[in-house]
């Protein structure tokens, strides 16, 4: 009997910690460190605190502390953006794919965003139509998210998101990574802060012969590409998460457009995976419901 | 010892993976709160607070809740359907991804310069058919390239080699090709017959016949049905849709489902479906999986 009991208490303690996720801190890889001469920082900074004087180093003849986050260069702080968790649960989905991830997977999926201004080059294969719907959509959604901006330029060479088209004048791939066979299909690249550089789109109108529909393909890969974005099943087709196709012209919606102003918002660390996420979320709440008070997320340059 | 731990281990994980999802809301419609009149007592349940506005749902479903009417149902006539939506039970392993699959929206086709007029008329008539007999499929014939969802066209070795198609297999006398959404619903699709290789003009009226009615729902062949049936495995140069072929089409269009639905699903729903009450008045049964 008494062994019994033991042998299944062993099993469920180690079902327990296997069932809830725990983390102790938040690890951020891959930081880089900043030092500098105790003279210069006691003249930037005033004194030097307990804290501070913990993290020295010693160089050659001189004494470098190692600067906090707040006293990075080029760095912004942002005060925590507070957001319902229904709202998050969608932003999760479309952002970390997380019902569809597998649990067991070593690979972790990180979030995706544009720092740097997108600049579009359209190659002539491009039809005029296609071309002009793109430009109009882009330039709304410049005009409505902060730290977007979207704009064309003339020269391939200045551009760092390129599109071109196959159709029956052009059957030229241009990047053969580009894989996919539904019609319209994209390449992103990123660095390791997870900042997206560079892009290409292209465009099969032998494959989506129906106007309308191509003219929503393009706009819904290219708004995909904004953020490596995912579909889900929790909105409905007049959403363009919803990976339906259309056959009218209003392609966003309020809470698609509020989807996206978020992920381009700097109130939560960017570039973070979906644990740290949630984690930083819950933390953050926590602070806000037990001593008012938002907490700063600070982004380096 | 062993084998009840792994047991434990495996339900537990299973459970806590599923727990979360039973009463999840899908396919939701968000409008900001001013602009819907009629709200009903639960329509703060999944809101959105947004610093100047509130978004509510206004339409949804439950995911995996059904809504369905099968009437009632034939043993027979039901395996007959399997065999055609998930393939004939001995080769159903090769079919393990095969899920429902069918459109939703008109089919408007347009037919490539290069189809003769007999392979043309004939599947006008076959179109015409189609549309009036079967319930939920509605099919038109456009001028335009641009304007259509559905194209079909002829390869012959003399003038027209090309694929006009890209994702058509070129290596087949006759291939078809369909794409579909997240919700399994058909929104483009291209048939194409190579006259060169299949020589008899109603051989190809018959294949070309036969593969625009397997496209109305990803259909396989099956050896369940009669050989006078367009669905059945059986070659039969003179065959013409029948009544078999409507029955089973309609079935398939009678209740639209929204999401993946694959054998096992399939399976679980019929089974519900045999025991609840609701069927023998032939009115639509609440089902959740």
């Amino acid at each position: 009997m008494f062994k019994f009991i033991k042998k299944n208490i062993l099993i469920a303690f180690s079902l327990f910690t296997l069932v809830s996720h725990s983390q102790d801190s938040i690890k951020y890889k891959n930081h880089p460190h900043f030092y500098m001469p105790i003279k210069q920082y006691v003249k930037e900074f005033g004194t030097i605190s307990k804290k501070d004087s913990l993290q020295f180093m010693f160089k050659d003849k001189d004494t470098l502390v190692l600067l906090s986050a707040d006293k990075k260069p080029n760095s912004v702080s942002v005060q925590y953006e507070y957001r319902d968790s229904v709202f998050l649960n969608i932003y999760k989905e479309v952002v970390f794919n997380k019902s569809k991830q597998k649990k067991w997977s070593e690979k972790k999926l990180r979030m995706k965003y544009w720092k740097d201004d997108i600049k579009l080059f359209f190659d002539k294969s491009v039809s005029k139509d296609t071309k002009q719907e793109l430009i109009k959509f882009t330039k709304e959604l410049s005009k409505n998210v902060d730290s977007l901006t979207i704009y064309e330029v003339s020269k391939k060479e200045d551009s760092n998101y390129f599109i071109y088209e196959i159709n029956e004048k052009n059957s030229y791939r241009y990047d053969e990574k580009v894989k996919g066979k539904d019609g319209v299909n994209y390449y992103v690249n990123w660095d390791g802060r997870q900042r997206l550089y560079k892009c290409t789109l292209e465009i099969n109108s032998l494959i989506l012969f129906n106007k309308t529909f191509l003219k929503n393909s393009v706009i819904q890969d290219f708004f995909k590409s904004l953020g490596q974005f995912y579909n889900t099943e929790l909105l409905d087709c007049e959403s363009i998460f919803s990976g339906c196709y259309k056959e009218n012209n209003s392609y966003l919606t309020t809470l698609d457009l509020e989807l996206l102003k978020y992920h381009y918002s700097f109130g939560i660390n960017k570039g973070t995976d979906l644990l740290t996420f949630e984690e930083q979320h819950a933390k953050a709440k926590k602070e806000l419901k037990e001593h008012n008070h938002k907490m700063n997320f600070i982004h380096i340059e | 010892m062993k084998k009840n731990i792994l047991i434990v281990l495996f339900l537990s994980v299973y459970t806590f993976s599923n727990a979360q999802n039973s009463n999840l809301e899908i396919n939701r419609i968000y409008k900001p709160i001013e602009r819907v009149q009629k709200k009903d007592s639960s329509y703060l349940k999944n809101a959105i607070f947004l610093k100047n506005d509130t978004l509510i749902v206004t339409s949804s479903k439950i995911k995996n809740s059904f809504l369905l009417d099968l009437g009632v149902i034939d043993s027979c006539f039901i395996e007959q359907y399997k065999n055609i939506v998930f393939g004939d039970k001995e080769y159903r392993n090769k079919y393990k991804k095969k899920e429902i699959k069918l459109w939703t929206s008109t089919i408007k086709v347009f037919f490539a310069k290069n189809v003769k007029p007999y392979l043309k008329n004939e599947m006008l008539s076959l179109f015409e058919k189609i549309d009036y007999k079967i319930d939920g499929i509605s099919i038109e014939v456009v001028n335009q390239k641009n304007k259509s969802n559905y194209f079909i066209y002829t390869i012959d070795n003399k003038k027209h080699t090309t694929e006009l198609y890209p994702n058509i297999n070129s290596k087949n006398d006759i291939s078809y090709s369909l794409q579909s959404n997240n919700k399994n619903h058909f929104y483009f699709g291209a048939l194409r017959i190579n006259t060169n290789k299949v020589f008899n003009k109603k051989e190809q009226v018959y294949k070309m016949k036969e593969m625009f009615i397997r496209t109305l729902g990803g259909f396989t062949l099956s050896s369940s049905l009669n050989c006078n049936s367009f669905l059945s495995d059986c070659y039969s140069i003179s065959k013409e849709l029948s009544e078999n072929d409507i029955e089973l089409i309609n079935f398939h269009y009678k209740n639209i489902f929204d999401q993946e639905i694959n054998y096992r699903t399939y399976e679980k729903i019929l089974k519900k479906y045999n025991s609840s009450k609701e069927k023998a008045s032939h009115k639509y049964a609440k089902i959740k999986i």
